[in-house]
Parts: C-alpha cells; sequence; structure tokens
C-alpha cells in the first residue's frame, strides 16, 4: 500500500522537487507580491495589480509543474518547433500586432493583458543554445566530438542567437537582448567552447553594442539612460530623474526600512516604475537593508540550488539548459538590481519572480521547471536519499569517448 | 580549463556580483542612509506661500469701494503649455475652450491661443481666462486635468462702483516676474512680493499696497510627485487679512461730480465756439471737491477714466487701445495731477500781491478800456497790446469789480506796474503770493501722483534756460511775461487741487489743510483703528485783512453779479458762493474753461475747483458744473444715488460666428443662445425660421418704405458726443 502511494506519480514528483529552491522561490513570489500590494496601493483598495499577479502564479504554478514533471529529453524535441514559434511571434510583434510601451515595440495585446515576447524568447535562446551545444539524442550521434568545437555547429548556434537578437532589438528590448548575451556567453564557457570563440564574442558583442550606441541605431532612451548613469545630476528632472528618486529611495530605508506601506518615496510616487522595473528600490526603502539582504539571500539560495543542479547534471543537454537558467536569473538580478543602486545603467529588465508582470514571471518559472525537470531525471549518487550529491565529471579526456551516458531510461519516448 | 574550473569560474564569479551588490546596498543604506533620508525628505517637502486677502477701501461712509469676492475661476498657466508642440497646444486650448463652452463660458479658442501669446511675453503667472464659472465647469476641469488650463478659487478685487473714483481708487495688477519681486522686497520682509502677487498699481492701491497687502501664510507641506499636497507639517507664518483703509471720498458725491463733469462736457461740445475759435473738443476735465474745515477731499473726479475691473478679466483690443494710447490719457487723474494754467481763477492772487506790495490800494479805480498797452513797449506792434477775452469794455473798476467782473486789463495794468519798479515791490510778488497760497509746490495729498506745477520767476527761467537751452530758448523776464503771469497765463501751471486747496484758503482766512484723502487705517480682523489721519494744518498765514476782505467780496460778487451770475441764478443767497471763473488760452486749442471757489461766503465748508478741456469761457462751462456740485452739497438737490454693482463685471467676449454669421464653438458646431450643441434638427429648424425671416425682411424692403427710412437720417449733435465718450465709462442714466 505505502510503495503503490510511493510510486504514485504525484508523490514521485514531490519526492524529487528541489524544496530549497522551490521555497526560496516561492518565498520570493510572497515578497514580490507583497511589494506589488505596497506599491500598488493595495492597502488602499487597489488590488487589480495584486490579483492580476497572483493570476499570473497560478497559471505559473501549473505551467511549472507540467515543464517540471516532463522529461527534458523529451522536451528537447520541441527544441526547433519552439525557437520557430519564437521567431513567428517576434516577427509578428514588429507587424501589425505589436503595441508601444515605455519606448519599446514588444507587446501583443490579449484583452486585459500583454505579453511580451522577449521574455519568452530568452527560453529559446537557452534551449536553441543548449541543444545545438549538446550532442543531440540517439546512438548514432554517441560517437560525436564536442559539438561547442564544431564550427558548423557554433555557427547554427550564433545564427540562431543572431536572429533573435536582431529582432528583439528592432523591439527596442535592450535589456533583453543583454540578457541573451550573457545567457550565450554563460553557455559556451559551459560547454567549452574554445577560449578565442569567447573572445571573439565578447568582442564583437562590444564592438556591435558600441556600433548600434554610437549610430542612434538603440533610440534616444537608451543613449540618455547610458549619459545620465555617467553623469545622474546633469538633468536631476530628466533621465537621471528615475535612479536618483531610486538611490534616495533605498538610501532612506536605512537598516530597517520605514515599513510596509510606509515609504514616502513609493508611496507618494516619486519612485518610478514602482511595481516593475523599481520594485526593489521600493523593497529596499520600506524593509530596510535587512529586507534586501533577505531578498539577496533568497536569490542566492535559489541560484545555488540551480548552480548544482547544473553540475550534478548527467548529461550536456540538461547541464546546459540548467547553467543558462541560472545565468538569465543571476543576471537579470544583478543589472536589476544594479540598476536600481546605481552601479549599472537603466534598461528594462525587471527583477525575476518579484517584479509585477506575467511574461517575466511565466518565463521565470517555466524556467525553474526546467531546472527541476533536469534535477528529477538526474540519476542520483544515493537513490531515494533526497540530497543532490554533484557527481564527479571529468571531461578532461576530449574526442570521441562519450564522458557522459544519457541514462538509459530517459532516452526515447517510453 | 577543466569542467570544473569553469564550474567554480562562474560560481565565484556569481558571488562576487553579489558581494558588489550587498557592499554597495551596506553603503546606501547603512552609511549614506541619513544623508539620503534628508534628501528624501526634501523630496516630499515644500513650502506654500499663498496670499492672504487684501484690505478693502471705504469710503466716508463706510461703504464699501474696493472689495473682495470669491470665484471659481479658470485660468491659463503658460508654463504648462510651452512644452507642447503648437499643435498639441491648440488642441488641448480646444479641448478645454469646448468644455468651457459646454459649461456655458462663451469663449473662443483664438481667445485662450491670444491670452497664451501674451503671456509668454508678458508674465510667467496664470492668467485668469473666465470667472464665476459653475461649479460643475469648475469640477470638469480639475477631473479633465488639461495642462496649462486649472481651476481654481482665487480671492479677486472687485469694485463696487466700476469707474467711480477710479484714478482715486487705482487697480491692482500683478508682481511681473523675480527681478520686480526682488526690486520691491528690499523694503520689507514680513510680507515678501513673489512673481504673480497681487500689488497696487495705481491711487491708493498703490499708495497704500503695503497696508492693503495681506500678510502671506507660509505653509511647510508633505507633497507626493505631482506636487499634491498631502499633509500641512507646519505653519511657518499665519496669514493675515491686509488692512481696510478709510478714505475720505464720499462715493456718492464722486460719482455725481464725475456725472456733473462729464455732463458739462457734452454740452461744451454742443456749444458753437466764437467765430474763427478751434471746436469745443471738450474731451476731458476735473473737479475738485475739498472739505474747508479740514482739508478732507470728498471728490476728485477725473474725465476720461477707465474700469479698473479691465485690469483683472482683460478687456478687448479696442479698449486696450483707447486705455493705454489715446492722447486722452484716461489714465491720468487730472484732478491731483492734471497740470493746467489757471487763467483768471489766478487773478485774486496777483491781487493780494498788488495790494500787499503797496502797487495798488483796494479802492484804486481803474479805466478798462477792453484792451491794455504796455507802457514799455515803444513801438506800435501788436504784441504790446492786450486785450480783454472778448473784447469786453468794463468801464471804471475797482478791485472788487476787476475780480468779479473779471477785468484782464485791470491786472494786466498791476502786472507791469510790479515788473515797471521792482527796486519797489521786489521782483516776484505775485510769485510770492502764489506759493503762499500753495502754488508751485506738492499739496502733500497721499496719492502718488500729487504733483507741484510751477510758478514761473525771472530766476527759475534763467536756470531752466541754462540747463536746457533748446527747451527753454528764452533766457530773460520781460514785463510782458509779468502780464501774462498777472492773468494766470504764461508758465503759471496748477492743478485742480492745489486751486481748489488756495480758495479754501482765502476762504479760512489764512489757514490752509494738507489735503487728505486717508481718514484712518483698521485692522483687517478685529476692525480697530491701527492709525488715524488727523486734519494737518499746513501754513497759518497772517494774510492782510484789507486785501482779503476786498478780495473775498470780489469773488462773492462774481457769483452774484460778475461772471459767474448766470451759473448761479437761484442759489440760496444765504449760503453764498465765493469764485472766479477762468478761461485759460492754450496755443491752437478752445480755451480751457475754469471755475474755482468756495462757499457759504461766510464761512466756507466746501471749496471745488473745475476744470473742462477745450470747452469756452468759465463762466459758461466750467460755472455751471461747480453750481451743480454745491446744490448736491448744500441739499439743494438730491445727489442721484448710485447703487453699487453686485453682479460680476460682465467679461467682454467676442461670439464665435461661422461664414453664415450663425454662433458657433471653438470646434465650429452651432451652438444656440445658452452655448448648447445643436442638433441637425435644431439646426435645420433655426435655418428655415432664419430664411423665413429673410425672406419677409426681402418683401418689406421692396414694399414702398416710409420717407424716413429711405432718406439718410442727419447726424444728430449727440453722436459727435457719443464719438468721444469711451468704451469702458457707462453713461449712468
Amino acid at each position: 500500500m505505502k510503495d503503490a502511494l510511493n510510486r504514485h506519480p504525484s508523490v514521485q514528483f514531490f519526492r524529487q522537487l528541489d524544496l530549497i529552491m522551490v521555497g526560496s522561490a516561492l518565498a520570493l513570489l510572497v515578497i514580490g507580491l507583497g511589494a506589488i500590494a505596497s506599491t500598488t496601493g493595495a492597502s488602499g483598495g487597489s488590488t487589480g495589480f495584486l490579483l492580476r499577479q497572483v493570476v499570473f502564479f497560478s497559471v505559473g504554478a501549473v505551467v511549472f509543474t507540467i515543464v517540471a514533471s516532463t522529461d527534458y529529453q523529451r522536451l528537447r524535441t520541441l527544441v526547433p518547433v519552439g525557437i520557430g514559434l519564437t521567431i513567428v511571434v517576434l516577427l509578428a510583434v514588429l507587424g501589425p500586432f505589436g503595441s508601444t510601451v515605455n519606448g519599446t515595440r514588444g507587446w501583443i495585446r490579449f484583452g486585459p493583458f500583454s505579453v511580451q515576447p522577449a521574455e519568452f524568447a530568452k527560453l529559446a535562446v537557452i534551449a536553441g543554445l543548449a541543444a545545438a551545444l549538446s550532442r543531440p539524442l540517439g546512438k548514432r550521434f554517441q560517437r560525436m566530438g564536442n559539438p561547442a568545437k564544431d564550427p558548423r555547429r557554433i555557427m547554427g548556434a550564433l545564427v540562431l542567437l543572431g536572429v533573435i537578437m536582431v529582432l528583439v532589438l528592432a523591439e527596442g528590448e535592450t535589456g533583453s537582448v543583454l540578457v541573451y548575451c550573457m545567457v550565450a556567453m554563460a553557455i559556451f564557457f559551459i560547454a567549452e567552447a574554445p577560449p578565442r570563440l569567447l573572445g571573439l564574442l565578447v568582442v564583437s558583442g562590444m564592438l556591435a553594442f558600441a556600433l548600434a550606441f554610437s549610430s542612434g541605431l538603440l533610440g534616444d532612451h537608451v543613449a540618455d539612460r547610458f549619459t545620465s548613469f555617467l553623469d545622474a545630476d546633469a538633468d536631476p528632472r530628466g533621465a537621471g530623474y528615475n535612479q536618483i528618486q531610486s538611490v534616495t529611495a533605498i538610501g532612506s530605508g536605512g537598516l530597517l526600512g520605514q515599513g510596509v506601506f510606509q515609504g514616502p518615496q513609493t508611496q507618494f510616487g516619486f519612485l518610478p516604475e514602482k511595481q516593475t522595473d523599481f520594485i526593489f528600490a521600493a523593497v529596499g526603502e520600506e524593509t530596510g537593508f535587512l529586507g534586501v539582504v533577505v531578498v539577496l539571500s533568497l536569490y542566492g539560495l535559489l541560484l545555488k540550488r540551480t548552480f548544482l543542479v547544473a553540475r550534478a547534471a548527467s548529461d550536456r543537454f540538461g547541464q546546459l539548459l540548467v547553467i543558462g537558467v541560472f545565468a538569465m536569473i543571476l543576471v537579470q538580478v544583478v543589472q536589476n538590481v544594479g540598476m536600481t543602486i546605481r552601479v549599472l545603467p537603466i534598461t528594462g529588465i525587471p527583477l525575476p519572480l518579484v517584479s509585477y508582470g506575467g511574461s517575466s514571471l511565466l518565463t521565470t518559472l517555466i524556467a525553474l521547471g526546467l531546472v527541476q525537470s533536469v534535477k528529477a531525471h538526474t540519476p542520483r549518487s544515493a537513490p531515494g536519499d533526497g540530497s543532490l550529491v554533484p557527481p564527479v565529471l571529468d571531461l578532461r579526456q576530449s574526442g570521441p569517448v562519450p564522458e557522459l551516458e544519457p541514462d538509459a531510461a530517459t532516452i526515447g519516448p517510453q | 580549463m577543466t569542467l570544473d574550473r569553469r564550474f567554480s569560474v562562474l560560481g565565484w564569479l556569481a558571488a562576487l556580483l553579489f558581494f558588489v551588490l550587498i557592499g554597495r546596498l551596506w553603503f546606501l543604506q547603512v552609511i549614506s542612509s541619513p544623508e539620503l533620508t534628508e534628501v528624501a525628505a526634501g523630496n516630499r517637502t515644500r513650502e506654500v506661500v499663498s496670499e492672504s486677502p487684501r484690505g478693502q477701501i471705504f469710503d466716508t461712509n463706510g461703504t464699501v469701494i474696493a472689495g473682495r469676492r470669491e470665484s471659481l475661476v479658470v485660468t491659463l498657466d503658460w508654463s504648462g503649455l510651452r512644452h507642447l508642440s503648437e499643435e498639441d497646444r491648440l488642441a488641448v486650448l480646444g479641448e478645454a475652450g469646448h468644455e468651457m463652452n459646454l459649461g456655458g463660458v462663451k469663449i473662443k479658442v483664438d481667445r485662450l491661443e491670444s491670452v497664451y501669446e501674451r503671456a509668454s511675453t508678458r508674465s510667467l503667472q496664470p492668467v485668469i481666462v473666465a470667472e464665476d464659472v459653475s461649479a460643475a465647469l469648475w469640477v470638469t476641469l480639475q477631473e479633465r486635468g488639461f495642462p496649462g488650463i486649472k481651476a481654481e478659487r482665487r480671492t479677486l478685487r472687485v469694485y463696487p462702483f466700476r469707474e467711480v473714483a477710479s484714478h482715486l481708487i487705482g487697480y491692482v495688477g500683478s508682481v511681473q516676474d523675480q527681478a520686480e519681486a526682488d526690486e520691491l522686497n528690499g523694503l520689507d520682509d514680513l510680507k515678501p512680493y513673489r512673481p504673480g502677487d497681487e500689488i497696487g498699481r495705481s491711487g491708493i492701491e498703490a499708495e497704500f499696497d503695503r497696508v492693503l497687502r495681506g500678510t502671506p501664510e507660509r505653509l511647510l507641506v508633505e507633497v507626493n510627485a505631482s506636487n499634491e499636497v498631502v499633509r500641512t507639517i507646519e505653519v511657518l507664518q499665519p496669514g493675515e487679512p491686509g488692512s481696510d483703509v478709510h478714505l475720505t471720498i464720499d462715493i456718492q458725491l464722486q460719482a455725481a461730480a464725475e456725472r456733473t463733469v462729464q455732463t458739462e462736457l457734452l454740452e461744451a461740445q454742443r456749444r458753437a465756439p466764437c467765430e474763427d475759435c478751434p471746436v469745443h473738443e471738450a474731451n476731458a476735465g476735473a473737479m475738485v471737491v475739498l472739505d474747508a474745515t479740514d482739508g478732507s477731499l470728498i471728490a476728485a473726479a477725473s474725465y476720461p477714466g477707465f474700469a479698473p475691473g479691465e485690469f483683472l478679466f482683460g478687456m478687448t483690443q479696442d479698449q486696450a487701445d483707447y486705455l493705454f494710447q489715446s492722447a486722452d490719457q484716461p489714465f491720468v487723474n487730472r484732478a491731483i495731477s492734471g497740470l493746467y494754467a489757471p487763467g483768471s481763477t489766478f487773478k485774486p492772487f496777483t491781487a493780494y500781491a498788488g495790494i500787499t506790495s503797496g502797487a495798488r490800494a483796494v479802492d484804486d479805480v481803474w479805466l478798462d478800456e477792453g484792451q491794455y498797452r504796455l507802457t514799455s513797449c515803444e513801438e506800435a506792434a501788436s504784441r504790446c497790446v492786450f486785450r480783454n477775452a472778448g473784447s469786453q469794455i468794463l468801464g471804471e473798476v475797482d478791485l472788487v469789480d476787476a475780480i468779479s467782473r473779471s477785468s484782464d486789463t485791470y491786472f494786466y495794468s498791476l502786472g507791469e506796474e510790479l515788473w515797471l519798479n521792482v527796486d519797489a515791490f521786489g521782483v516776484t510778488p505775485v510769485q510770492d503770493a502764489a506759493e503762499l497760497f500753495g502754488f508751485g509746490s506738492s499739496t502733500g495729498v497721499s496719492i502718488p501722483s500729487d504733483r507741484a506745477g510751477r510758478v514761473p520767476t525771472p530766476e527759475r527761467r534763467r536756470a531752466d534756460h541754462r540747463d536746457n537751452p533748446e527747451a527753454y530758448p528764452n533766457e530773460g523776464w520781460f514785463a510782458g511775461d509779468n502780464v501774462n503771469l498777472a492773468i494766470g497765463q504764461g508758465d503759471l501751471l496748477v492743478t485742480p487741487l492745489q486751486l481748489a486747496n488756495a480758495y479754501a484758503m482765502i476762504g479760512n482766512e489764512g489757514v490752509r489743510y494738507e489735503p487728505r484723502v486717508v481718514k484712518s487705517i483698521t485692522n483687517g480682523v478685529s476692525g480697530r483703528v491701527a492709525k488715524s489721519f488727523d486734519p494737518l494744518v499746513s501754513v497759518a498765514a497772517q494774510l492782510d485783512p484789507v486785501a482779503m476782505n476786498a478780495i473775498r467780496v470780489g469773488l462773492a460778487g462774481a457769483t452774484t453779479e460778475g461772471t459767474a451770475r448766470t451759473a448761479f441764478v437761484g442759489f440760496d443767497s444765504r449760503i453764498g458762493v465765493a469764485g472766479k471763473t477762468g478761461t485759460a488760452q492754450v496755443a491752437g486749442k478752445a480755451d480751457f474753461a475754469l471755475f474755482a471757489g468756495y462757499a457759504p461766503v461766510a464761512s466756507p465748508s466746501y471749496a471745488i475747483s473745475v476744470i473742462l478741456e477745450q470747452s469756452g469761457f468759465g463762466g459758461e462751462a466750467a460755472a455751471p458744473a461747480a453750481r451743480t456740485m454745491f446744490d448736491y452739497l448744500f441739499e439743494e438737490i438730491d445727489v442721484p444715488l448710485r447703487e453699487p454693482f453686485t453682479d460680476p463685471e460682465p467679461i467682454i467676449l467676442e461670439p464665435l460666428l461661422d461664414e453664415q454669421g450663425n454662433e458657433v464653438n471653438g470646434y465650429g458646431e452651432r451652438i444656440d443662445a445658452d452655448g448648447n450643441i445643436m442638433t441637425p434638427e435644431q439646426v435645420a429648424a433655426a435655418d428655415a425660421l432664419r430664411a423665413a425671416e429673410e425672406l419677409a425682411a426681402a418683401e418689406a424692403a421692396t414694399a414702398p418704405a416710409p420717407a424716413s427710412v429711405s432718406a439718410a437720417p442727419p447726424a444728430p449733435p449727440v453722436s459727435a458726443a457719443s464719438a468721444v465718450t469711451p468704451p469702458p465709462a457707462e453713461v449712468t442714466p
């Protein structure tokens, strides 16, 4: 009876769940809901944003469960379809279906909700690169060398990255492009791409950015944000306003904060974009240094668990997938927090799990679902104990010898 | 690099990034926190300064003549619109104008646009474009939140008697910019001016601005990012209404004086001028009524005038052109600062000089032959001959007759005699007498435009010539100058106020008061007297009783059998008026008519001076005005009561018409008389009705018309009069 219960899929699912990762993600979500409640005046009865975020969260939880309980190797077969769909949607946004918000044309409206395809494209980039730089499924590829050293595969990966980046850049979503770049770098790095390629990527990326920046291709608001980051006081009412207000909010939070629903910078509207891009500043003002350390610790925990899953992954695809997710969350947290405390220029990157917004939340939850899927489908060194012991991966040998044998049980349709 | 190493590089990199974030947060939230908390506090605290109600101005009977009134107004704020493109701005003004039309305010977009354009060059302060709007419109505009168009609650200055006493009361404007405010604030730090604050620009409003101006309220408040006040933190300075000013003016008598001046000017316009004389333009005039017992100003009329409220609510272009550019100078308070040759009204002072210097005795008889030939003039040139006005021949006259019948030749001869015997009579006996009676120096009345006038002397003429030879080509003083001076001509210039005050001094046996217009200042809240201005004797001279007696008798005779006889027929002889007419010559213009006098003859209660520009003889034009005024003062006739206006001053707006002459709103939509947009059916109905009316009119026109209609009506004399009637001044029925 007990055995039968243990074998039940839902019990299996929960047993394999990385409770620390899921727990920290949930904690961040709850903090996010609190912050959205505070910044959107939920205490005053305006609960629209809060309710919508709860809806996004509920949808996200379902999607997370589906993704997490599906074998990531089966999802791999969907990667080409996903990429194709992403490119079509990105093209559609540029076409007649898009609408413009804050100077970027990256939204598709569905009634009361708007979808930001650039968010979901992050998943396409991660999955696409992971698939391109790892051996495909099937016995005939088992003797294949490291695809990350195969020029044709590298070219394929770069073309995919390039196409998505150009499309998203055309929508004006500079911040997302930044995330793609960083994610790609992390995946290339872990995929053991040749160091020269990495160097080339960094240099060409910087060149491209400099070129785009100087030619005005990125639009005025990007240039304004960058110059105002360098000298915010030059135009304190204009481009530098947001960061000045944000730093002021965080600083006036002090050690313990002004109290939830009590931060004047947040409550009296000085803080811009307070429920989305600058939500961290609201948290900083209302809960102080203590609060932001808790938030950053939760991210640290989440990232550490993701990192461990990546390291323990039993095959390259899974490993690259998870490290992509790791990089995605890391870059977004660092960039978002960095801009609110004025160590980085402003980009429209939300704080994962905390900022208001369905597209970002769903993307992050799907990504975490992938991580959970990889974790659940990684063979354990000590089955049943639930802890994740990283297997020692000896990848020193290169060449045709397969370093990682995909788990036979997980190959192919069952 | 092994994969393991790669992972640890990535892991450490992530840890490092987090470390940087935590470090920066520590710096901001722990080390810089006090400083940034202060920045945040500064972010949301503002000092809000708001003007307190301006004090009121009362007349001598306690009637409000400059008051205040709460009003819901719509303002246009230039600074709120300047960021917009012209297209966007016109769209905003169009929308706002449309809402205002719907709310019953007939304003067109063009006008809003012109207010915007004027404001951009003149002032940074919001300009009122509509006042006393309905509460519904007010709320709508607040909700719509048009940039630069605000619905506000303002305390407005209101002048219940409109143009009555406008020169005396003055008007208020607003401090134009920071530069002006800084200049003003050097004087007083308790009530500092800010750009846009109400400030008196003329008259009592200007002279007593510091008194009338309320102490502004200064609050430290908390605001949100939209600059809306969230709460008051501290009252830095409580506001206090300004003090009230009580005038000696009687607003009813003032209105009566203004009306009298206007009436007599209209009369003068109708009167035919003498042969070959310039026409009576009679376009301006002034009258001063003094309380002879204490120097209080009872009325000071100056025509033409203006309605002070126009400065608050804007005016049409025609009105502005008239006020600012007309040669009539409607802003000048002629009663106080108009400079005139006194003409024959000056003769009593020449007479006083003649008697007291010993040149003439009171009963010396002079044969008036209608003209006087200078004895010192050697050639037979015509410039040596001075004639009586109208070349009358008066026969034998003594001093009393010379005054009452206004013999010019008597005074011509006296003038020359004084000059020919400088050694015996001194260089400036006439000028000295003039200065004794207050001419040539400011009366001291507390109205900013009070002027000194000019009493010419040989010495001054030399000095003027030395300083500015082009403006003063004459250096020497000749007998002819003394002759002219003797009858109040030449370079002599006096103000109507000086003239009335000098006549009061004649009646008061040498006591001359400093004219006063303000009785007291009272606290705006408690009503307690903060300062009172008691009558002030400026000169109490021991005058020669013989000379003064003769002069007084002469003046009394002028109104009973002399030059002013006609005007004073039937006046109560128990009271009696002592006065003198004057007919001053001004080159190229019709004569200026003057009258100055006091009553009762025995012990004067009132002194009056009247000057009607380009109106002909003093006895014909000015004396009747004084007579009417004395009738009012001694209650021979009831003063026609002028009711204060309780309704707001109308804003004059041109209706917006389409090509067919139908009234439309800013969008070109047809509107009805109430400003509502008409439905297509209503438009069709209105058009049909009009077409029918036009048809009927056309039929009527083709039918044989009565002769009086077909013939061009002759221009009635009234039309000439109405031509000079300025648009702002209403003729009280």
